[in-house]
């Protein structure tokens, strides 16, 4: 039987926009979060999302269905922001661990209660800091993982690696996280 | 506390990626082993202080706008069209090169002397050292199953290639880690997909330079006449950016700019390594950045 997401498939193969657009809506909400994930901040991630999806809609032929339209989305917006990060770092040479960084956006949204964005300023910030000490790929696989649950192979998948090199990058990832983040009060 | 036990297992427990017999053997590792608990214990706070969850929400009313943004964005662009029909669309090359694989990989497989000792039993065997000789090729590896022992052979014995495996994994040994490269690394046969993986596992998050250097240079042996992997591709151009050691640098650029995939990946990977600090690498850039140039141009003539 056809699920609700071969046929919006079918469609939008056919040129049928709102199908596609029905589509994106199943999966922009957790891939926006993912390229924020990757780029630290809502424009960036919003451009690569955005670019994202169009190379999506002029690619839906080329995708074979061998995973599921969320993964393939996924995959091409994660390079979206790969791609836009290392755009950044060429145009602007400035050192994301810099004093002159742009100032990190709150998780809450820019109309977020003042004591809201303290809280997050000094925890979230500590947090997105640490983010900022891993490469790219420490990085992005960390986002998948720790952050929205993906399995190892599913994230191989979507970076186009072996499994056995993503479990390097997260260990490596969490090493660093953790070092990073040791004074941090916790309280299991 | 000594502790000797593979941290990434406890990485793999935490993230629930173990499988169900390896877990158990994890899960009774902790309740013996004090080291082990303390990293558990360490790792556990991890997800304390970073949630487990996202780290930013959109709401309906930050996504509608962004939704309509895109409907306008994708209403302005054409599908192309369909080239070829769907039943056409084979993928021949894969095919082709799957079958080249299979054909390789039996006739290796018939050339490959049975082992004379039990693999299963190295299965479980950790590697305390080894050592190469680089005139002989013969390499020697210690390591304990249930009781010491040594094994010693040339690179081409399927264990020896299994506990230098073994010694890659090893997390107690730099030594280990980086005799067993060395010794892959002059060796002129290919060993099996899990040593190449474990080699690029060092070249990604071994703390030794030494080790990925070695690491890097058996790759580059394995792939003097067959065409660098995706995979590999991707922790080059990495390493090409972001490796610390001028040595590495220098042998992931070579790498990079003698395979034939000239990507935007490569391009920017190049363009990084014109800034570089080391004079050689920022000629040796700038020369493939000129070649890449010239061979678009060319094309775009044709």
């Amino acid at each position: 039987m056809e699920t609700v997401e071969t046929r919006l498939i079918r469609s939008a193969r056919e040129g049928d926009t709102r199908a596609f657009g029905d589509l994106i809506r199943m999966y922009d909400k957790r891939t926006l979060q993912i390229a924020f994930g990757i780029t630290g901040n809502r424009a960036d991630a919003q451009d690569a999302f955005q670019d994202g999806v169009v190379k999506a809609w002029t690619r839906l032929h080329a995708f074979r269905q061998e995973s599921s339209f969320g993964t393939w989305l996924t995959r091409i917006v994660i390079n979206e922001a790969l791609n836009l990060r290392k755009k950044g770092s060429w145009m602007h040479q400035v050192s994301i661990d810099g004093p002159d960084r742009p100032e990190l956006e709150s998780p809450h949204g820019p109309q977020a209660a003042p004591d809201t964005v303290l809280e997050w300023t000094q925890v979230g910030d500590r947090i997105s800091g640490s983010l900022r000490h891993l490469s790219d790929r420490e990085r992005t696989v960390f986002v998948l993982k720790h952050m929205h649950g993906y399995k190892l192979r599913e994230i191989a998948s979507m970076i186009d690696c072996a499994e056995g090199t993503v479990k390097n990058y997260l260990f490596r990832a969490t090493q660093k996280m953790r070092d990073a983040l040791i004074d941090l009060d916790y309280t299991p | 506390m000594n502790c000797t036990h593979p941290k990434e297992d406890l990485m793999l427990l935490f993230y629930d990626e173990l499988e169900p017999a390896r877990r158990r053997e994890v899960e009774a590792r902790l309740e013996s082993c004090g080291a082990c608990r303390a990293e558990w214990a360490s790792l556990s706070t991890l997800s304390g202080r970073v949630p487990r969850q996202p780290l930013i929400d959109f709401t309906d009313a930050e996504l509608e706008p962004i939704r309509l943004a895109m409907a306008d964005r994708i209403g302005a662009t054409r599908q192309p069209a369909r080239s070829r029909p769907v039943l056409f669309r084979m993928p021949v090359r894969q095919i082709a090169v799957a079958a080249v694989i299979a054909i390789v990989a039996f006739g290796l497989g018939r050339l490959t002397r049975m082992p004379e000792r039990s693999s299963s039993a190295l299965e479980s065997a950790r590697v305390s050292d080894v050592s190469f000789d680089s005139q002989t090729g013969l390499v020697q590896v210690a390591y304990e199953t249930v009781r010491p022992a040594t094994l010693a052979g040339t690179v081409d014995d399927a264990d020896i290639q299994q506990l230098l495996g073994q010694a890659l994994h090893s997390d107690s040994s730099p030594l280990s880690r980086m005799r067993a490269a060395r010794a892959l690394a002059e060796s002129r046969i290919r060993p099996g997909a899990d040593i190449v993986s474990a080699l690029e596992g060092i070249l990604v998050s071994d703390p030794n330079a030494a080790t990925r250097l070695q690491a890097l240079k058996a790759l580059q042996q394995l792939h003097e006449h067959v065409p660098v992997s995706g995979s590999l591709r991707s922790v080059l151009l990495d390493l090409v950016v972001n490796e610390p050691n001028t040595a590495i640098r220098m042998r992931a650029l070579d790498a990079v700019t003698r395979s034939e995939l000239v990507t935007m990946d490569v391009a920017h990977a190049l363009e990084v390594a014109s800034r570089d600090q080391n004079p050689h690498i920022r000629r040796q850039a700038a020369m493939a950045l000129v070649d890449m140039e010239t061979t678009q141009a060319l094309e775009t003539l044709n």
